[in-house]
């Protein structure tokens, strides 16, 4: 990929960013709202903020957090979906309680957590991985389940050892299912991990943003919001790089 | 279990006392019968089959279409187990995939791992089992050139035709280095020139080695021009109608050899014996 097509990728993917950004820029400098206040305020404090102090301070506990509860969640998916794809029994016995602690929104068990563990970051973390880990195990499951029964044969038949079937053939082979999870849980994540932060908490990008909303710093909220946004797009746009690096075996028609 | 049957010899196994004179059986079919559930009942597809495969012995199974021959490999290779009978390799019964057994399965496109580079389909089977990495990798280079694909070790199967595919399956079997090597219509996709040169090239290790091959095939040709011994399975349920011995020496050429007499002869038995099994099946299937 040379330069000029970077360029023009970029130009495609942000023109509608671009505009929107103007049309705020334009809007919120004009109608003098308290809750609306100008772009160039909210920048200004965005850039304080989150490239002085507060970065320290806010974003690192939180991504902390949020870095650990998902790494947990893959960790735990991965090899408990392993575990219950190979023994069919097992599957019938858990399935049916995963399919309904994934309906569950994660955030309704927020209370819960900080009365039974307190408000300290295990327990943030502890429910960032608890919300991130259904969809993951779920269609890790199904994933393994569908692998052809032909492939797994052949491994069979070669006697391949269960660290390399576990390795390269079950999840790689069961990928494409996998990546639909971990993209569901990255958003579950951020969510638990802001929620997470509303509640009794110190630091914390979501503790800045309710601070700074109950103190009237409209400014300083907004650049809060900003930031979240931000993270959400380039975890997504990170996590689809490494996707299609995983999946780059398939057809690229079919993706 | 079944010491009653021990000793005696299965319904066409005459000629196979014969052929394979004193030599050790390596493979051993016993009186196997394999059963489906098939929509509440069950449907019977193999009955009484048994034969036996020597040390170093090419053996090709022919057949009808749906007679059961992938069936009958699937028990060979420890992937299924019989419904009754049983198979023993080295006198051991087969419970599981054995050590040492390679399979060219018939679904070659769907038997190697789309996931993983040429390379590392054909090194998967050698991975956690103690031979170095620079062995491992000299092996998938030797196996890869000797199926006529030098260097493509990086490519992703899709990036492969279904011929080199083929190929790659095959060379999966011949790097894992094994004593008996089952092939279920291995060379279906590959064009003629490359299939003459397969078929020697197996012909070739298995003369030069100890390995005992036995090759599933609808070519009559290929079936006469490689085997010490050709089954004909047909029926149904299916059973061994046929056993041909093939005495054409252990050194055999694609020209020379095709264009004997004796070679014309086997032939013409073969097809006639498989036309047979055909409308027999035919018959059967009937309402
Ligand atoms: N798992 C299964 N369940 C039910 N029926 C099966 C199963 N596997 C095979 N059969 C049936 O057994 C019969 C024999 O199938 P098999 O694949 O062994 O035939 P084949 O001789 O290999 O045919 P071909 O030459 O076309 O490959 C077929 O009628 C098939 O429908
Ligand atoms: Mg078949």
């Amino acid at each position: 990929m040379n330069a000029g097509n970077v360029m023009r990728r970029l130009f495609v993917s942000a023109w509608m960013a671009l505009v929107f950004i103007t049309v705020i820029w334009i809007a919120t400098t004009q109608i003098r709202s308290p809750f609306f206040p100008p772009l160039p305020i909210v920048l200004t404090s965005f850039s304080n903020t989150w490239f002085g102090a507060g970065f320290m301070e806010h974003v690192v506990p939180s991504m902390i957090n949020l870095g650990a509860g998902l790494a947990a969640a893959l960790a735990l998916g991965l090899g408990l979906g392993v575990a219950l794809a190979s023994f069919p029994l097992a599957n019938a016995l858990v399935n049916p309680y995963a399919q309904f602690l994934r309906a569950l929104p994660g955030v309704a068990l927020l209370p819960l957590m900080l009365m039974l563990m307190g408000t300290n970051d295990g327990s943030k973390i502890t429910l960032i991985a608890f919300g991130a880990l259904w969809p993951i195990l779920l269609n890790t499951i199904d994933g393994i389940r569908s692998i052809a029964p032909e492939q797994r044969d052949s491994a069979r038949a070669y006697r391949v050892t269960p660290f390399n079937v576990v390795f390269r053939v079950l999840l790689p082979g069961a990928f494409p299912r996998i990546t639909v999870g971990i993209r569901l849980s990255i958003s579950i994540a951020l969510v638990l991990m802001v929620g997470s932060e509303y509640y009794g908490a110190t630091h914390g990008i979501g503790f800045y943003v309710l601070q700074a909303k109950q103190t009237f710093k409209t400014a300083d909220m907004w650049s809060g919001v900003l930031l979240l946004g931000l993270i959400g797009y380039v975890l997504t746009t990170a996590y689809s790089a490494i996707e299609r690096r995983i999946l780059r075996w398939r057809p690229t028609d079919d993706r | 279990m079944n010491n009653t049957v021990q000793g005696r010899t299965g319904p066409a196994s005459s000629v196979s006392a014969a052929a394979s004179g004193s030599a050790v059986a390596v493979l051993d079919v016993r009186r196997m019968g394999v059963s489906f559930e098939d929509g509440g009942k069950a449907k019977e597809i193999l009955r009484d089959v048994s034969f036996r495969i020597s040390a170093k012995e090419f053996v090709c199974i022919v057949g009808p279409s749906g007679a059961g021959k992938t069936t009958l490999v699937r028990c060979l290779a420890g992937l299924s187990r019989p419904t009754s009978g049983s198979v023993l390799l080295d006198g051991e019964p087969v419970v599981g995939p054995p050590a040492r057994l390679a399979l060219v399965a018939q679904d070659y496109s769907r038997s190697l791992m789309p996931w993983l580079r040429v390379r590392d389909n054909v090194r998967l089977p050698l991975r956690g089992k103690g031979i170095s990495a620079a062995e491992q990798n000299a092996r998938v280079a030797r196996a890869l050139g000797a199926v006529g694909l030098p260097g493509a070790e990086e490519l992703y199967p899709r990036q492969l035709s279904g011929g080199m595919q083929q190929r790659v399956s095959i060379a999966r079997a011949l790097a894992y280095d094994p004593e008996i090597l089952i092939m279920d219509e291995p060379f279906a996709s590959v064009d003629a020139q490359t299939r003459a040169e397969l078929e020697d090239l197996i012909m070739q290790l298995q003369r030069a080695s100890q390995l005992s091959v036995v090759l599933i095939t609808h070519d009559i040709d290929e079936s006469v021009y490689l085997s010490d011994r050709i089954l004909v399975l047909g029926g149904r349920p299916a059973g061994i109608l046929q056993e041909y011995a093939i005495d054409l020496g252990r050194t055999r050429d694609q020209l020379e050899t095709k264009a004997l007499r004796q070679f014309a002869e086997y032939r013409s038995e073969v097809f006639r014996s498989i036309q047979a099994a055909s409308a027999m099946m035919r018959k059967d299937d009937r309402p």
